[in-house]
């Protein structure tokens, strides 16, 4: 049988009825169903009811809650060596019906102790997403590529001297230091120059949430008039399925969202034309 | 002298925020401390016996002679003095009050730290230095240093 940090699956079933916690269950009636997917998984029903709680395996038709998970993140969670809000928002677990019953569920049942493991002291650790609000005055040249954004098109500017083609538009050449009116579109499309994939589970800025990964940010020429020595490339994410795939010189196309408003999510991400 | 024009045609404000998710770890000595403000109710300190100094919120070393204290835990009166104050009088979420009110450094009997908190219970204008006050803990805890809720006046 698999374990997983020296724990299977079905000691964690094996041993629910006794870490049960009448007194946290009071008025609860709920049937909990657990479809745990890899080795040494399985499904199970826990039936909460009357103070007393039964664990049967296979699953119930009729769930109050089913929640679906890898093997080794049902063993960790139930262990505590996995963040149960990390791992939820991270879309680990799958959760269907009463959301509240899951978390419920969490609170009746003394936590899983492997053999001769010692009670561990109890450290504290404070958990919080502090949300700032942010204002970003666009000024008059990212401006109008945002207002672009609202047309699904792509403004960047020129610059007077070097012919320069700046993407997203700055006030003035980065090379020249004039200031730079001349707009034109680039793209929509483009070709893929790199990727740069990321594996660490780093925060959406706009969210706090953790993103999924990988996720990869994409290097993109579009298309556009002159020499492609003068035109600066642009990067956004590139959709999830296609990082397998992807390599140099792609054709991409953008993907928008579905209303666009002239702002930072008007653009999701480019895709692979096929 | 003529003034440059700018075209404002484009000019707009995108709303934002910046969300991070954040950890603080209490260590060892302030979970022990936390943990008996949740449970007991009661606000511990250590004492370094070299300086016969008591440390509250406790920690881990004396700041004076680098004595290791977490082994030497006392336990302290639920009652001191302001010791200082002042009041503050603007409004922000990550707050844990609302404007305007009084964060006092207190220092309770038995302790020679001070350590800042909430005051309730008294009109942020009528608050003195040297006024007795007295811990009162919260009904919910939270795991925080908020679980001793406020001090009052007594
Ligand atoms: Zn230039
Ligand atoms: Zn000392």
């Amino acid at each position: 049988m698999a374990e997983y940090y020296g724990v299977t699956v079905e000691d964690i079933f094996n041993t629910m009825e006794e870490r049960f916690r009448p007194d946290k269950a009071e008025g609860i009636d709920m049937t909990i169903g657990y479809d745990i997917a890899g080795e040494g998984g399985g499904k199970w029903t826990i039936t909460v009811k009357d103070q007393t709680c039964s664990v049967k395996k296979g699953l119930a038709s009729k769930c109050t809650v089913v929640m679906r998970m890898a093997a080794q993140n049902f063993v960790g969670l139930n262990l505590g060596k996995i963040d149960a809000v990390s791992i939820f928002t991270a879309g680990k677990v799958k959760i269907e019906g009463d959301m509240e019953a899951a978390g419920t569920s969490a609170k009746l049942f003394k936590r899983f102790k492997a053999e001769g493991a010692e009670e561990a002291e109890e450290l504290i650790r404070l958990k919080c997403v502090p949300s700032i609000d942010q204002r970003f005055a666009t000024g008059p040249i990212m401006g109008r590529f945002f207002a672009g954004l609202k047309e699904r098109k792509f403004y960047a500017n020129k610059c007077p001297k070097c012919g320069r083609v700046q993407i997203p538009p700055r006030e003035i050449c980065a090379d020249c230091r004039v200031r730079c009116t001349e707009f034109v579109e680039l793209g929509p499309k483009g070709n893929l120059l790199l990727l740069d994939i990321c594996y660490y589970a780093s925060p959406d800025p706009l969210t706090g949430e953790v993103r999924e990964t990988p996720y990869a940010v994409a290097v993109v020429l579009l298309e556009g008039e002159g020499p492609v020595e003068k035109r600066e490339s642009f990067t956004h994410f590139i959709k999830s399925s296609d990082i397998e795939r992807a390599n140099f010189g792609d054709k991409i196309r953008p993907v928008w969202a579905k209303e666009c408003t002239g702002g930072f999510d008007d653009l999701l991400y480019f895709e692979i034309e096929d | 002298m003529a003034t440059h024009k700018e075209d404002t045609r484009y000019c707009f404000v995108q709303e934002g925020k910046m969300a991070l998710p954040n950890q603080y770890f209490a260590g060892r000595v302030g979970s022990k401390f936390i943990i008996s403000l949740r449970d007991k109710k009661k606000i511990l300190g250590v004492k370094c016996n070299k300086c016969n100094k008591v440390f509250v919120p406790p920690r881990e070393y004396c700041e004076r002679c680098m004595s290791r204290l977490d082994e030497n835990w006392v336990e302290l009166s639920n009652e001191g003095v302001i010791t200082n104050y002042t009041v503050v009088h603007y409004n922000d979420k990550h707050l844990p009050r609302k404007a305007p009110y009084i964060l006092a450094l207190i220092k309770l009997d038995g302790a020679d730290t001070s350590f800042p908190h909430i005051v309730e219970g008294i009109e942020p204008n009528k608050v003195t230095i040297g006024m007795k006050v007295k811990a009162v803990f919260a009904e919910e805890t939270t795991n925080t240093i908020l679980d001793l809720d406020h001090f009052e006046p007594m």
